[in-house]
């Protein structure tokens, strides 16, 4: 965009002036009172409808002696030539030149709709262009003084991100909405918790025994109710012994099956001890048989040593017959009575040996001997004890069913029987019978109350878990658009960072520096040379170039309309910073349409060649 | 922001909450379904404005979604 002309109609200190632009740099050069910032006030509110002072009513821009003042601007888009014009007001109009005749192709004064259609047209926003093209007076210092919350609200407005913190709100309602509604879940819960856990189950089914038993002992006679007395007693009775009997018999079967797998050890110890029949006898035939050959062995010894003696004396006659006797037939007498001597000892080891087994197995069987005994005990006292369970058991099922026959309900345990043989008057029956029928109805009339809240609390509970999760959703949907936030700024501000310490760069100021525009929302975190320095403690000038650069750096990433003007940039400025300026003004107007205003004689010598608007007061007349 | 943008910042925004329900652990439970829920939510709010659009129309929006 390039602004080719300002056309002013009791306009501030104007009656009906129109200003040419150039291209390149626009230098607005006059004394003080000569209308410069007037320009500047036109072209801005030309283009937002506020003046660019804030806080200052459009109507108070306007010529003092006329009722409304008109501002205009001509501009070219892309060889598109627009010519807009604004009144105090606010009527406002645009027209469009085709074949050299102007077309009015919008013409509203309701301020919504006329700045959505040139924010639509031509991307004009009072923000974006109070930020990143205009320069006001006093502007740098007001903007360092503004709250974080303010600065963050520009923020979000300039990088059109605020249209998220509306979503944010409405989340954060939403899920305030959540809570509530969680909370009030949560109480009608506790509510039904306290009332519904409680069931008369129990009470209702005692109840209903009683109230029969009541009913029946009212119906019969009062024998009748002894008899049966004495029933149940005997019922009791019989059952108590049966467990006695059945517990007896668990512990005697212990280590068996069951009483087969005892009968059939019994059986095998039996067949093992008739196997051993006679091993007595055989016993005592052995050891006789062992003394015997014992005997005999002793008794061919003595014979060998008696012969081996008279073969050694060499007499040679025999002590018993005398007679001479040679030695060879001596010593044959005395080989076959040793080879016989040893037949027999050979005998009389085995013999041993077989009666060692026997007295081994005879010993084996007094074992079995006694352990059958102690099954036999045992199997008798079992079977004895079958026999006895099984004629208990008969008792028991015929008092049973007897009981049963007369109804009477046998597996609640209840004292009513007693009762009802200690109280026999019909009428005070009657009247128990009433109060309990009374008390019945009244927990039944509870119990379906209590059956009613807890399928509530049911619902409730279902309906909790799903708010609960809602809630969650809305936590979770909130938390995702701060994180969008963050990450929209970064990605915005991140390449302004860059444009900025470029420009500074560039411009020499700060030496090697790193800039940060997000931590303090717009205001730039400095780090210069590895230290950081807060931007109030930077001296005026410093301060001047870096807010320029900032605002140079924004008018890029966001999209400059594609002209700056500056309201006296050079005021208190020294000579040196003044040069610094004018060469800053230079390297900017390469890209960009610059508008500067100045009384400065050293600028206006600086920018020699800039296409010049003298300004003086004659030129109010 | 124009349509495209508006595209621009669901897609963030989506990318956004995926990244929170893989990192905390309380979201865990979160399920695709609820997920695309709070998105069509966001994109609702961001199309329609404040002005109108209730906090009871984004409870009820992710509320009957899940539902289904």
């Amino acid at each position: 965009m390039q602004l080719e002309r300002i056309r002013l109609k009791s306009f501030g200190c104007f009656q009906q002036q129109d200003f040419e632009l150039s291209d390149g740099i626009n230098l607005i050069f006059g004394p003080n009172f000569s209308g410069k910032s007037t320009l500047v006030n036109a072209i801005f509110f030309t283009l937002t409808g506020k003046p660019i002072v804030p806080r200052v009513d459009a109507a108070s821009i306007k010529n003092a002696k006329a009722y409304s003042g008109t501002a205009g601007l001509q501009f070219k888009v892309s060889d598109e030539r627009y010519l807009l014009f604004r009144g105090t007001h606010k009527r406002f109009q645009l027209r469009q030149e085709k074949n050299d005749v102007w077309n009015i192709i919008f013409d509203d004064n309701r301020i919504t709709v006329v700045e959505a259609t040139l924010k639509q047209r031509f991307g004009f926003s009072y923000n974006k262009l109070a930020l990143t093209t205009f320069l006001r007076e006093g502007e740098i210092f007001e903007f360092l003084a503004r709250q974080p919350a303010t600065r963050r609200d520009i923020l979000y407005a300039l990088l059109g991100i605020d249209r998220l913190i509306e979503v944010r709100e409405r989340f954060i309602d939403a899920r305030r909405l959540a809570k509530r509604e969680r909370g009030r879940i949560q109480s009608h819960q506790s509510s039904l918790r306290v009332t519904a856990q409680n069931s008369n189950k129990i009470e209702i089914e005692k109840s209903e025994a009683k109230l029969k038993e009541l009913d029946m002992a009212f119906s019969m006679e009062t024998g009748d109710a002894e008899l049966i007395a004495e029933w149940r007693n005997s019922r009791k009775q019989a059952q108590e012994q049966l467990d006695l009997l059945t517990q007896e018999q668990t512990e005697l079967i212990s280590g068996f099956n069951n009483i087969t797998h005892l009968r059939e050890m019994i059986g095998t110890i039996e067949s093992a001890i008739k196997e051993s029949i006679g091993l007595e006898v055989e016993r005592e035939e052995l050891i006789k048989k062992v003394g015997s050959l014992d005997t005999q062995v002793n008794a061919l010894t003595n014979v060998c040593n008696t012969l081996r003696n008279l073969m050694e004396n060499d007499d040679g006659h025999c002590p018993t017959c005398l007679q001479k006797v040679e030695n060879e037939v001596i010593q044959k007498i005395v080989d076959e009575k040793e080879t016989e001597r040893s037949q027999l000892t050979e005998e009389l080891e085995i013999d041993k040996k077989t009666l060692s087994e026997k007295s081994n197995n005879l010993e084996s069987r007094h074992q079995l001997d006694q352990r059958l005994n102690t099954l036999q005990t045992r199997l008798t006292r079992l079977e004895q004890l079958d026999r006895e369970i099984k004629k208990t058991q008969e008792q028991l099922d015929n008092i049973t069913k007897r009981l049963n026959e007369r109804g009477v309900q046998l597996d609640v345990e209840s004292d009513t029987s007693n009762e009802i043989v200690n109280n026999l008057d019909k009428t005070q029956l009657k009247s128990q019978i009433d109060r309990e029928r009374q008390k019945l109805e009244r927990l039944k009339r509870e119990d379906a109350v209590q059956k009613d809240r807890f399928n509530r609390l049911q619902e409730v509970n279902a309906e909790a878990e799903q708010v609960e999760k809602t809630t969650l959703c809305l936590e979770l949907a909130c938390a995702g658009v701060e994180k969008t936030i963050d990450t929209l700024q970064r990605q915005i501000l991140k390449p302004v960072e860059l444009e900025l310490q470029r420009w500074l760069s560039e411009m020499e100021l700060f030496g090697k520096s790193q800039i940060d525009l997000q931590r303090q929302h717009l205001l730039p975190s400095l780090n210069i040379d590895g230290v950081d320095r807060s931007v109030m403690l930077l001296s005026g000038s410093e301060k001047m170039f870096l807010y320029l650069c900032f605002k140079i750096a924004l008018a890029k990433v966001l999209g400059n309309t594609g002209f700056f003007v500056f309201d006296d940039p050079t005021l208190h400025l020294d000579g040196e910073r003044k040069s610094l300026m004018v060469d800053f003004i230079r390297q900017l107007s390469q890209e960009y349409q610059v508008i500067v205003t100045s009384y400065d004689e050293q600028v206006r010598e600086g920018l020699d060649g800039a296409h010049l608007i003298e300004m003086n007061r004659e030129m109010h007349k | 922001m124009d349509t495209v943008l508006d595209d621009e910042t669901r897609e963030i925004y989506k990318a956004e909450i995926e990244a929170l329900i893989q990192h905390e652990d309380k979201y865990i439970t979160v399920s695709p379904d609820e997920l695309d829920a709070i998105v069509e939510a966001f994109d609702f709010t961001l199309k329609n404005g404040r002005e109108k659009v209730r906090a009871q129309m984004l409870y009820d929006l992710i509320q009957t979604k899940k539902e289904k």
